[in-house]
C-alpha cells in the first residue's frame, strides 16, 4: 500500500471461520467465556448460536494490518466490535489511508466486512509502512 | 488497581498467530507480538474470571445480570514486546462516559486500562478494554 491518502488494501482474514478456531483462540488468549464455544450455554442466553470473541475479529483483522505495516510498525490500533461474527463467516479487511504525516507515518481507517457486506468492526491504526 | 507479570514466549505467540489466522506460524525464539497478544496476558493475570477456578463457580456471570459486554479495544504501541521479555502489567480503571443507544436506552460505557512495562520499567504497550452496559442496570 502506498502512503498516498486514498489507498487501499483489501485482504481476506477468515474464510469460513470454524468452531474449531475460536476454540484455538479461547486456548490462545485465555478468554473461555461459554459464549464461545458453548452452543447450549449461547442459545440459553438468547442467541441463535456461538459467537466468535470480539478479540478473535480484531486478531484476525490485525493480519491485514501486519500485511502492510510489518511485524512492528504499528503506533496505534483500535477498534469497535459492531456485530456478532458466527462459525462459517468469511470476513475481509479494507484498509484506507486518511491522512499521511511528515515524519512519514500514516494513519488508515479499517472496515472488516462479514460474506453478507455487513460490517462487523470497525477501527483506525497509526503507524508506518512496511517498507517505508 | 493490580499488577501481576506476563512472560512473553515464543511458543505463546505461535499458538496465537495460529487462533488468528497464520495457520502455519513457526516458532520463532525471537518472535515480535503480534498486534493483539497483550490480550492473552489475561492468562497470568490471578483476577481474571473467564477461565475454570477452583474458588468461583463455571459459568461466569450472565449478560442479563449487568456484566455488559465488550464493545472495543484500543492498543497504543510504545514498541512491540519480543519473545523472551518478561512485562509488568498494571490494570487499573479509566475513563466512563454515556451514549444514548439506538434503541432509546442509555447506554454505560467504561475503561479498564492495562499499562505494560518491560524490565527497565519503560512503557511499552498501553491497553484499554471497552466495556458497554444499559445505564438502567448500573443505577439499579
Amino acid at each position: 500500500m502506498k502512503p498516498e491518502v486514498g489507498a487501499r488494501h483489501r485482504q481476506v482474514v477468515a474464510e469460513g471461520l470454524t468452531r474449531t478456531q475460536l476454540v484455538a483462540y479461547a486456548g490462545a488468549s485465555g478468554d473461555f467465556h461459554p459464549f464461545h464455544h458453548d452452543e447450549i450455554y449461547a442459545t440459553t442466553h438468547g442467541f441463535d448460536q456461538l459467537f466468535a470473541h470480539g478479540m478473535l475479529t480484531m486478531g484476525v483483522t490485525g493480519e491485514a494490518l501486519v500485511a502492510v505495516f510489518g511485524p512492528e510498525g504499528l503506533d496505534r490500533y483500535g477498534a469497535d466490535f459492531l456485530k456478532p461474527v458466527w462459525p462459517g463467516d468469511t470476513l475481509a479487511t479494507e484498509l484506507v489511508v486518511t491522512a499521511v504525516h511528515d515524519d512519514g507515518s500514516v494513519e488508515v481507517d479499517i472496515s472488516t466486512t462479514d460474506q453478507h457486506g455487513t460490517q462487523v468492526l470497525r477501527g483506525t491504526a497509526a503507524g508506518r509502512l512496511a517498507g517505508d | 488497581m493490580r499488577s501481576f507479570e506476563f512472560p512473553i514466549e515464543a511458543g505463546h505467540i505461535q499458538e496465537f498467530k495460529r487462533a488468528v489466522g497464520d495457520l502455519d506460524a513457526s516458532f520463532d525464539p525471537d518472535a515480535a507480538a503480534p498486534p493483539t497478544f497483550m490480550v492473552a496476558a489475561d492468562r497470568y493475570d490471578p483476577d481474571y474470571d473467564r477461565r475454570l477456578r477452583s474458588d468461583r463457580s463455571w459459568p461466569p456471570v450472565a449478560p442479563e445480570s449487568g456484566s455488559g459486554f465488550h464493545a472495543g479495544m484500543v492498543f497504543e504501541y510504545h514498541r512491540h514486546p519480543r519473545a523472551g521479555e518478561v512485562l509488568t502489567a498494571t490494570v487499573a480503571d479509566g475513563e466512563e462516559w454515556f451514549k444514548q443507544g439506538r434503541r432509546g436506552g442509555q447506554l454505560r460505557f467504561r475503561e479498564i486500562v492495562t499499562t505494560f512495562v518491560d524490565a527497565d520499567g519503560q512503557p511499552c504497550v498501553t491497553a484499554r478494554w471497552i466495556n458497554v452496559r444499559a445505564a438502567k442496570e448500573v443505577r439499579e
